[in-house]
């Protein structure tokens, strides 16, 4: 009997057809109509929707303007770690150094008095081979595709390696100056390092070769560079002085040779330029619009631009048609080391 | 004494359930409470309002902080730049045979100049006479020089005055200010300043 009259169309049939007491009631108490409830809802989520797009947009700014000061951190950290190796480097005419240019990602190799990594040389028991030790270490800069979690990201990395003063069976010495004839007479640093750095002549371009497969000395210290650029400034000709000389880049070309010939008595600066992408935009972003954006100076002159310039420059020629998430998460860095 | 609390529900309920139509919310309740009035509703209406406008007021002032923030980080970014360039200014000394015994200090990168002047009876009083370019400079992120009248989309954009510091300093006095585009005689939303001393 109960459930019967519990059943809902009876008594909605009851209330909406028979019954005065019934009808005045649903009138006095009335509910909202559909129809209320529809505006309402509709307003409601109109406004929710404004809310949303605004939190959304918000979220979005933050995470903008945290990834480009997580660059800025990672971009500081590197070029703060090369003008501290720099400002301890080997300062000797003899001592040589060398900038390998590649399309794109150049190669830096330098001596410094800095810490350098060296398992056959710690153990401090052993007396010949503490005795063996250097205070001066290989300081060597790169770019590394490193796999992490399936996908290819790029990194700057820093070889940091202390060699002994005298060769063992496991480390190679450290190659400063060769001595040549009766009476022996130290050869000047491009002997050492062959024509241009590129030859076999010297023990440098030994090390320096092997370098290559040596992972164990090389430490990440920036994340997603994509390009690393060393330019070098030449100290002008101070013989006429009219007018006060700017210093210039040297070509490519010039670079190699001129590091490789005389190290760094001719340099006032070295210039290192980084492409950093931040962490987001270096997950979506795939090595092809890297290349698409054309970083390279594809028309090297005797007088080259700063890699920076020439990247803004590039950048914005090419911002109309570049992806969404490399346009807003590419960017450069410059710096100009004194020596 | 009472009844059993079940024989008053069923009372209450006992005539209703003869006329058989479903039990409803208003049978039970007292006729006069009748939803909310439109005072109760303005009121609610204003209390989730002022929490709503706070809210949103909070949300843009962290979103302003946070902006000024990352500005300001790239405006440091900026100064190390000028800093480096001007340590690596190339050195003309005076020639002996001109009236002005100002070394020349010229930068690589920005070109930067400034005249020093060295006082030979006082290794102290050295003194920065002039320096160029006498315009502001306008640098973005990167340190590269800028067109400020067409500024990039997507950069940060700042503009740089250089100084002479004061008489006997060796050095000369770099202001950023940004931002770079603004009206004149505003005041700029923030600015970073320092004396580089000049390589001797």
């Amino acid at each position: 009997m109960l459930k019967n009259s519990l059943l809902p169309k009876k008594g909605l049939l009851r209330a909406s057809t028979t019954g005065s007491r019934e009808i005045s009631a649903v009138n006095l108490m009335a509910g909202f109509t559909l129809v209320e409830l529809m505006v309402s809802i509709s307003v409601l989520a109109v406004l929710g929707g404004l809310v949303a797009q605004l939190m959304s947009s918000t979220s979005r700014l933050t995470a903008n303007s945290k990834q480009s000061s997580e660059c800025d951190t990672e971009a500081r950290y590197a070029l703060s770690q090369i003008s501290a190796d720099l400002s301890r480097r080997v300062r000797r005419p003899d001592v040589d150094a060398l900038v390998k240019k590649k399309a794109g990602n150049d190669e830096f190799f330098l001596f410094s008095e800095t810490a350098g990594y060296a398992p056959n040389l710690t153990e401090a028991k052993d007396a010949s081979k503490a005795k063996n030790r250097s205070t001066v270490s290989l300081i060597g800069y790169r770019i590394q595709p490193v796999q992490k979690g399936g996908i290819t990201l790029m990194e700057l990395q820093r070889y940091a390696r202390a060699l002994p003063w005298t060769s063992t069976s496991n480390d190679k010495a450290l190659p400063f100056v060769s001595m040549s004839g009766s009476p022996a007479v130290p050869l000047p640093a491009s002997t050492l390092a062959g024509t241009d750095g590129q030859g076999a002549g010297g023990s440098f371009p030994e090390v320096v070769n092997g370098v290559a497969t040596e992972d164990i000395y090389y430490q990440p210290i920036a994340q997603n560079v994509v390009r690393f650029e060393v330019s070098v400034l030449y100290k002008p000709d101070m013989s006429d002085q009219a007018a006060p000389k700017q210093a210039f880049l040297l070509s490519d070309a010039k670079v190699v040779e001129e590091i490789s010939r005389n190290g760094f008595s001719n340099i006032s600066a070295i210039v290192v330029s980084l492409v950093i992408l931040d962490a987001q935009s270096a997950v979506k972003t795939k090595q092809q619009d890297i290349d698409d954006l054309e970083l390279e100076d594809s028309n090297p002159s005797d007088f080259p631009e700063y890699p920076a310039d020439r990247w803004n420059a590039k950048f914005k020629e090419k911002l109309p048609k570049l992806p969404k998430h490399l346009a807003s998460g590419i960017h450069f860095y410059q710096r100009v080391i004194s020596l | 004494m009472q009844p059993p609390k079940s024989q008053i529900i069923a009372t209450k309920i006992a005539p209703r359930l003869g006329s058989s139509h479903l039990p409803r919310f208003h049978d039970f309740a007292r006729p006069n409470e009748a939803g909310f009035t439109l005072a109760e509703i303005a009121v609610a209406l204003g209390i989730f309002s002022f929490a709503l406008v706070s809210m949103m007021g909070m949300l843009s002032v962290g979103l302003k902080n946070s902006r000024k923030a990352t500005v300001q980080t790239s405006a440091s970014n900026v100064m190390a730049g000028i800093v480096s360039d001007i340590k690596a200014s190339t050195i003309t000394p005076p020639v002996l045979s001109s009236s002005s015994q100002a070394y020349k200090y010229l930068s690589p990168k920005l070109g930067i100049s400034a005249d020093l002047e060295k006082s030979d009876k006082q290794e102290t009083n050295n003194t920065v006479t002039s320096v160029g370019p006498g315009m502001p400079l306008y640098l973005n992120d990167s340190c590269s020089l800028v067109d400020s009248k067409s500024p990039e989309a997507l950069q940060k954009i700042y503009s740089v005055q250089i100084s002479p510091a004061a008489s006997g300093i060796p050095a000369v006095r770099v202001r950023i200010e940004w931002p770079a585009l603004r009206q004149p005689n505003s005041r700029p939303e923030g600015y970073l300043e320092t004396l580089v001393p000049l390589p001797l």
